[in-house]
């Protein structure tokens, strides 16, 4: 986190526009410090970084249900999710979020995977189906469509094929190439910044750069990976926050 | 006395019909900003598990 934010601070001090999107399954976690916390480590660490939005992933949902509402509640960023319920129906999240920037409206909609085996507490409808719904839904109020999909990569994927689609953000695990999909028909991409495996965990952050025109659709793009090596500097902000929650 | 009132009349609807310029409001023209190409980044991270430290 620490070497993150300090390449996220590089990169803010290069371009004008950017958006800080996390594709979900953040807040779950094996790691005693931040169990330790119920995850409020991590929220307070996005907050400092000034993530622009999340989606729950599905491990998200395994968290208590009081942690999870803490986590939502201590976010300075929306969390997201269209797909997933309370059992009484109501939304657990947000399911989207609209940002401006220069004069663009941008939506940002929050979808988790169905989780296996299944959770009890939560409904969680089908992400493609709910997907869809949405997509038709924001096409009119806004005119960049980012779908940010905890769904793995064939969803995304089908996601990505979706007419007022422009950009699919997502996490999760993958049967496919884990690289940039461009669409040649609807000019969207899909992106992914690392595939789970053992050990990886917040080894990477995705970097894409995008140009749009006048409405909203993408012309050109470069996408990249960068790992999260020695090379960058921890960041003070991030040091003091593990210290504060008792880290080394 | 009916003379009078007629005049007074008379008078009111001159009056009434006046040039005098009824004060219009002034049209302000707010432009809708039209959007303008944009470059835009998008740094993306997912499944941190929440790793304080990365490793890998």
């Amino acid at each position: 986190m620490a070497r993150r934010a300090s390449f996220v601070k590089e990169i803010r001090n290069k371009y004008e526009n950017v958006l800080l999107l996390d594709a979900g399954n953040t807040f779950w976690s094996d790691v005693p410090l931040t169990r330790k916390t119920g995850s409020l480590i991590i929220v307070e660490a996005m907050n400092i970084m000034g993530y622009s939005a999340a989606v729950l992933g599905e491990k998200d949902l395994t968290l208590p249900k009081d942690a999870l509402g803490k986590i939502i509640s201590t976010a300075n960023f929306p969390i997201l999710s269209a797909n997933v319920l309370e059992e009484d129906g109501k939304p657990l999240a947000s399911p989207y979020t609209i940002l401006e920037v220069k004069g663009h409206r941008i939506a940002i909609l929050g979808l988790t995977g169905l989780p296996i085996p299944p959770i009890t507490g939560y409904r969680v409808l089908d992400p493609l189906e709910t997907g869809r719904h949405y997509i038709r839904n924001l096409k009119g109020q806004a005119d960049i469509v980012i779908v940010l999909a905890h769904t793995g990569g064939e969803i995304a994927k089908e996601l990505g094929d979706e007419d007022g689609v422009d950009l699919v953000v997502w996490g999760g695990v993958s049967g496919q190439n884990p690289g940039p999909f461009w669409n040649e028909s609807n000019a969207s991409l899909t992106i992914i910044a690392e595939v789970p495996t053992p050990g990886h965990a917040g080894r990477e952050v995705g970097f894409a750069r995008l140009n749009l025109d006048s409405k909203g659709r993408i012309t050109h793009y470069e996408w990249s990976t960068t790992s999260l090596t020695p090379s960058f500097p921890d960041d003070p902000a991030i040091i003091g926050l593990i210290q504060r929650y008792g880290g080394p | 006395m009916k003379r009078f009132s007629l005049a007074v009349i008379l008078a009111l609807v001159l009056t009434s019909c006046s040039p005098t310029p009824l004060p219009l409001p002034t049209p302000t023209f707010t432009p809708t900003p039209t959007p303008q190409p944009l470059e835009l980044v998008v740094l993306h991270t997912n499944d941190t598990w929440g790793y304080i430290f990365p490793c890998g």
